[in-house]
């Protein structure tokens, strides 16, 4: 069970790395289909930057650990997946707190190195759609 | 506005996942329903009674909220915490895909929720870094909400 103290230890390492490169909160934690997630953004002229934090406990009974990372403009994006811990116990947050700081902090930096010409993804749209050849 | 006709139109995406999700788009779309952008802040999304997105924004359709085995009878007396819940049926894996989800196991249940049975419906977003459209519910939902009473399981 992920409790309130264990998001709070979240938080304080999300905002941590929020402060240093200029992020500031986008979603605070809700269960996103399972895990439970907080978000934050830098908007930029050309791309917003979103770091996504989440902990589930898997289906195994160990906790993960996850930072999910990329860029956006508009219909375009691109995802990086970050690195992920696995945790045997919520608790150990606290104590891995450096180590969770360090996985945050790299998915930070790898989606502000995201140019726009990087963005691989969009979102389709029945009207954009090209003319049949 | 219907979806265009006679005008044959090509789709680099052709998979069912990705027809449902346009589809549900172009539904919002026509009932003048703007999707937000996925960088847009929940306070910033418009907050909509259930009734309300259930009746103008879904054509009386209902939300779904995938959930992980685990979670199996976490939620059959309701919940009060906030949850994101999609409009669009996905298979178990392409949920994951589709959604954006942090954690990549196939989620093989979902609940079927009744959003006129919810006080406070925020959205509709576009997931971050993924194709979905996803509603948020501040105040999760009561036990009345659950359709069937359970989850359903999902192939």
């Amino acid at each position: 069970m992920v409790s309130q103290s264990i998001l709070d230890t979240l938080t304080t390492i999300q905002d941590r790395v929020a402060e240093r490169h200029g992020f500031s909160r986008l979603s605070d934690w809700a269960d996103r289909h399972g895990s439970w997630e907080r978000t934050i953004v830098r908007r930029g002229e050309l791309l917003s930057f979103i770091v996504a934090l989440a902990i589930t406990e898997t289906d195994e009974g160990l906790f993960e650990i996850t930072a999910l990372s990329g860029a956006e403009s508009g219909p375009r994006y691109r995802r990086i997946d970050g690195g992920a811990l696995h945790l045997d116990d919520p608790d150990e947050v606290t104590v891995r707190a450096a180590e969770i700081e360090a996985v945050v902090d790299a998915a930070t930096i790898a989606a502000l190195a995201v140019k726009p010409d990087q963005l691989s993804s969009t979102r389709e749209s029945l009207r954009a759609a090209a003319p049949a050849a | 506005m219907a979806l265009a006709r006679g005008q044959p139109r090509r789709l680099d995406m052709p998979t069912a996942t990705m027809l449902a999700t346009l589809l549900d788009q172009e539904m919002l779309s026509s009932r003048g329903i703007v999707i937000a952008p996925s960088d847009t802040s929940i306070p910033e999304l418009p907050v909509c009674t259930g009734s309300d997105v259930y009746e103008r924004h879904l054509g009386k359709r209902l939300l779904l909220r995938y959930i992980m085995r685990k979670q199996y009878d976490e939620f059959l007396h309701g919940s009060s915490r906030s949850h994101f819940v999609t409009t669009t049926p996905y298979p178990a894996d392409e949920a994951v895909s589709s959604l954006a989800l942090p954690q990549p196991t196939p989620r093989r249940y979902v609940l079927i929720l009744d959003p006129r049975e919810i006080a406070r419906i925020a959205g509709p977003r576009w997931v971050r870094f993924g194709t979905g459209i996803e509603y948020f519910l501040p105040d999760g939902f009561p036990r009345r909400a659950l359709l069937a009473g359970w989850p359903i399981p999902v192939r």
